[in-house]
């Protein structure tokens, strides 16, 4: 045993120098890939957010959510890939004219969703984004779905409001939610009003964690809050 | 060291090269272009999304051997390995369509789906709730679907030229005895069910499964909920009674229990609106269910339903062969019901999937009937009959690769009917009692598999085999369904086997050796087009019968009979705006010889035409749901014991016409649901005719009719979040 254990040592110590030179060769290419990608992800991300906030295009939007899906697929640690790569694809539910075509995307919003939650996520931006999920799936059968995820979503409304009352998106969400149920049914114009000049107001004051953080909304709220004096 | 800096070097050098431009287009097998379709090169930021002619086009700077990833929501993904060097690159793509059980064909011959989930669904479980006519009584609201016959004056489901005895409904996989409540005289009953238990339906009206059997017709196959998504509870007070449930939620969400109370009676009713009848005990019903359901593990669920009920009424009304005094009627019914079904998976890939289940039914009438001359005590037959049924089921289902299945199992009933008779205590009857006992064993094997030839092609090909005990008869049923799909929306499929079913108890008391299983073999043929605002649904269908219990000269098994159709089901909503309407219509060209029939005869519950109209319109502005059911059947046969037996069942009554409305207030607080509905049956009174009774001797004739030309319900419900109904509770009670 001995003497072979001595020739695979001396074997070793030739390639010791050669292993060490390429291992080292590695880190560094591996260094320089990371860099690259890091500084990759921040600017795709950068070129992306912004387009999202403006855009009401149903192709834009599912071009967006393509682009978030490639950078999440690269990046996989982060969370705001997911995070905007299930938000584009709710809108895009939200504008489906065929029925039949919601669920499918909802679901795969859904999936993503849970890999954005799974990432050390702001827990009142997710809580918004299962709102929206949840709101998206009514339209399929308003008769049916309403009562199951009409109040599911003003649940996770009200507990992303218990985190973070402070959050715009909470407030005008809020804000959307009763602008859009009948007065009848306890929403209306005159419930939606005030809690869209909140979120305005929020919105003036709101500092997004980086510049690639959740600060979508403004627009919308403005938008809702002309409908209201209409 | 200078090795590394020529590595290093070698690598950052690599984004200095010409960016190489990647494009083409994506299209689908039928070379229509893909919108929206995700191009992009694995494990970098490179890519495209094709636009509306399908097309991509974006530059790389990646360099070599590139694996190109292609998706799109409905399609299968795919990759392409391609070499990316100085010159662009021009690819055409073509995706499959993918295939899952989303999108593949379904078996759908002589069946209606109704549920919230299934793609296939014609109604919805809340449709039926709001069914104008319908009184929320699943059972009613299937007669608005094609296939149904109109026919009040008697207990069940009438379907595609089958008697009532010819349906029959299961539960999670089980046989409910008695889905209906007692027949009484003239008066059809009505079914037993809450339809908020249950969160889907199968309406099948031929062609149905092999895991079910005994009815030669249709099957109702009913589906409990699973857990519910949160805490509630229900209170309901109306013109017929009051009622209370709740329905709790496991904290963690893996276990829920429930449960419901009524008590009705149509006392105060009946004071208001007369009846033809004469009441001298109002219909009175104690209500009870219960439920829990634990899911026992990720796959695995466990579900219990347990239901009991008792009712008594008596009533006396004109009699037609005995002038000058009343018939009478008495029935006082204790009925019970529970159902407990395990479903898990099992195995190294979790790949078979188990089903157990059980079932006890009981039932007990005791009912009173004879009649009253004017002045004297009544002259009363007594018949007491108790039956009970245990069932115990079993089955496996394993997939054959990404769509096909396999399921065979086994299902054991074991029944009991008694039956104590004691006619009237006259100087003729001197304490006679006829007694019958009949306990039968009956087992089931059943193998079945849904086999897809393509994800457009399937074939449901399956036999059951059963033996009877009391009968002492075996049968074998072969069962075929063939479904193929013509567009996204469209398929024809076509069904074909044989449908046995034991002869009812109380007809075949009086043994004979011969009687055994009755047979019916159907022939189906759909054409159906669901979209999410259109269905249509064309139904022909050929069915015959053989073997059917013959009452004279003889207890017999020699009757015959056929039934065929054609049915049309058209439901949009989407023309009127927050409108709903369907409209089903039945042609039913049916004869049969069976019991006392001297021939073969168009039977009396038989209509040749019925048509159903149901409209329902939300006004959002005022929360309120109006609904309309329009009815109409053309005449049926009765029999006039005044003709000559070759005019047998020859004459018709007259047309029948419905129109019921009913309304409904919505009223969302913030934690309660209120609803307010207000409905009436046969708004216009028209006259109900639904045949003729005869005495005897045929001198005197008398109109079979609805008890009363109109019914009419004004109710509330409330349904809480839990929270808010310990509130009420407690403020209440």
């Amino acid at each position: 045993m001995k003497p072979s254990n001595n020739a695979i040592t001396k074997q070793s110590n030739n390639t010791i120098m050669k292993k060490a030179f390429l291992l080292l060769v590695l880190f560094a290419v591996g260094i320089s890939a990371f860099a690259q990608t890091n500084d990759q992800y921040e600017a795709a991300m950068k070129k992306n957010v912004p387009i999202f906030d403006t855009s009401e295009n149903l192709f834009v939007l599912e071009t967006l959510s393509n682009n978030f899906d490639r950078i999440a697929s690269v990046t996989k640690d982060q969370w705001l890939p997911y995070y905007y790569a299930s938000l584009a694809r709710v809108r895009t539910a939200f504008m489906q004219q065929d029925k039949s075509k919601i669920d499918p995307i909802v679901d795969q919003a859904e999936a993503l969703e849970k890999k954005a939650a799974a990432l050390n996520p702001d827990q009142a931006e997710i809580l918004c984004l299962k709102s929206l999920i949840a709101s998206a799936r009514i339209a399929v059968d308003p008769q049916t779905r309403g009562m199951q995820y009409g109040p599911e979503a003003g649940q996770l409304l009200q507990q992303a409001q218990s985190i973070a009352p402070n959050n715009p998106r909470v407030t005008l969400l809020l804000g959307q939610n009763a602008f859009y149920t009948p007065a009848q049914w306890g929403g209306g114009k005159d419930k939606a009003k005030p809690l869209l000049e909140k979120a305005i107001q929020q919105f003036s004051t709101f500092k997004s964690a980086t510049d690639i953080s959740p600060n979508w909304g403004k627009g919308l709220a403005e938008y809702l809050l002309a409908q209201c004096n209409k | 060291m200078k090795y590394l800096f020529i590595i290093l070097l070698f690598v950052t050098s690599v984004s200095v090269f010409a960016q190489t431009k990647i494009s083409g287009t994506v299209t689908d097998t039928h070379h229509k272009p893909l919108t929206g379709a995700n191009i992009y090169l694995k494990g970098a930021f490179d890519g495209a999304t094709s636009g509306q002619d399908g097309s991509f086009s974006f530059t790389t700077d990646e360099r070599g051997k590139q694996t190109l990833l292609i998706s799109q929501l409905g399609y299968q993904s795919d990759s392409i390995q391609i070499l990316v060097e100085n010159k662009p690159v021009h690819l055409q793509i073509i995706l499959q369509e993918s295939v899952n059980k989303l999108n593949a064909v379904t078996i759908s011959a002589g069946s209606f789906s109704i549920s919230d989930q299934s793609k296939n669904t014609v109604l919805s479980p809340l449709d039926i709730v709001t069914t104008a006519g319908a009184g929320a009584d699943p059972m009613a609201a299937l007669r608005t679907l094609p296939g149904a016959q109109q026919v009040p004056n008697q207990t069940g489901l009438f379907i595609q030229g089958g008697t009532g005895e010819e349906t029959k409904a299961f539960i999670d996989g089980m046989e409910v005895l008695h889905p209906f409540y007692s027949a009484t005289p003239a008066i059809g009953a009505r079914g037993r069910f809450n339809p908020f238990l249950f969160s889907g339906t199968l309406f099948s009206s031929g062609g149905y499964s092999a895991q079910y059997g005994g009815a030669m017709s249709a099957a109702v196959i009913l589906t409990s909920d699973d857990l519910p998504q949160r805490s509630s509870a229900t209170l309901g007070i109306s013109s017929v009674g009051l009622s209370g449930g709740i329905d709790q939620l496991s904290k963690n969400k893996k276990a829920s229990y429930g449960g419901d109370i009524s008590y009705g009676n149509l006392w105060p009713y009946f004071k208001m609106v007369s009846q033809q009848q004469d009441y001298s005990l109002s219909p009175f019903d104690w209500n009870g269910d219960a439920n829990f359901r634990i899911k026992t593990s990720p796959t695995g669920i466990l579900k219990f339903y347990g239901y009991a009920d008792y009712n008594k009424l008596q009533f006396s009304y004109p009699g037609v062969d005995h002038p000058n005094s009343n018939d009478m009627f008495s029935d006082k019914n204790a009925n019970g019901y529970t159902n407990m079904a395990y479903q898990e998976s099992l195995g190294k890939n979790k790949d078979w999937r188990l089903y157990l289940g059980t079932a006890y039914n009981t039932n007990t009438d005791w009912i009173k009937t004879g009649y009253q001359p004017k002045g004297e005590p009544p002259v009363l037959d007594t018949i007491k009959a108790f039956t009970q049924l245990n069932e115990g089921k079993f089955m496996l289902t394993h997939p054959i690769g990404l769509l096909s299945d396999i399921r065979f199992g086994l299902s054991y009933q074991y029944e009991t009917n008694n039956t104590l008779y004691t006619p009237a205590d006259t100087i003729a009857s001197a304490g006679y009692q006829f007694k019958e006992n009949l306990y039968d064993n009956y087992t089931a094997v059943f193998a079945e598999t849904d086999l897809y030839f393509t994800s457009r092609f399937v074939a449901r090909i399956g036999a059951r085999g059963e033996y009877s005990s009391l009968l002492n008869k075996y049968n074998l049923a072969p069962r075929l369904s063939l479904a193929y799909q013509l567009g996204e929306a469209t398929q024809l499929s076509a069904a074909w086997g044989d449908f046995y079913e034991k002869p009812a108890t109380d007809q075949y008391m009086f043994s004979h050796p011969d009687v055994g299983f009755m047979n019916a073999r159907h022939y189906i043929l759909t054409f159906q087009h669901i979209k999410s605002d259109y269905t249509w649904h064309v139904e022909l269908y050929y069915k015959q019968y053989h073997n059917l219990l013959k009452t004279i000269p003889d207890t017999m098994p020699n009757g015959s009979g056929y039934a065929r159709g054609i049915e049309l089901f058209w439901r949009d909503r989407k023309t009127i705006k927050n409108g709903d309407y369907w409209i089903s219509y039945t042609f039913l060209d049916t004869k049969r010889n069976y019991l006392n029939y001297p021939f073969e005869v168009q039977p009396p519950f038989a209509s040749k035409n019925t048509l159903n109209v149901v409209y329902k319109q939300l006004i959002p502005s005022i929360t309120t749901n109006i609904s309309a059911t329009y009815t109409f059947a053309s005449g049926k046969p009765y029999f006039n014991p005044n003709l000559p037996e070759n005019e047998f069942m020859s004459q018709k009554t007259p047309v029948t016409h419905t129109l019921s409305l009913s309304a409904a207030y919505l009223i969302n607080g913030k934690k309660t649901f209120t609803v307010p509905v207000f409905s009436v049956s046969n708004v216009l009174g028209s006259k109900q005719v639904y045949g003729y009774n005869f005495s005897p001797d045929g001198s005197m004739q008398q109109t079979v009719t609805a008890p009363a030309s109109r019914f009419y319900f004004i109710g509330a419900f409330f349904s809480f979040g839990i929270n808010r109904s310990q509130d009420v509770i407690n403020n209440n009670l």
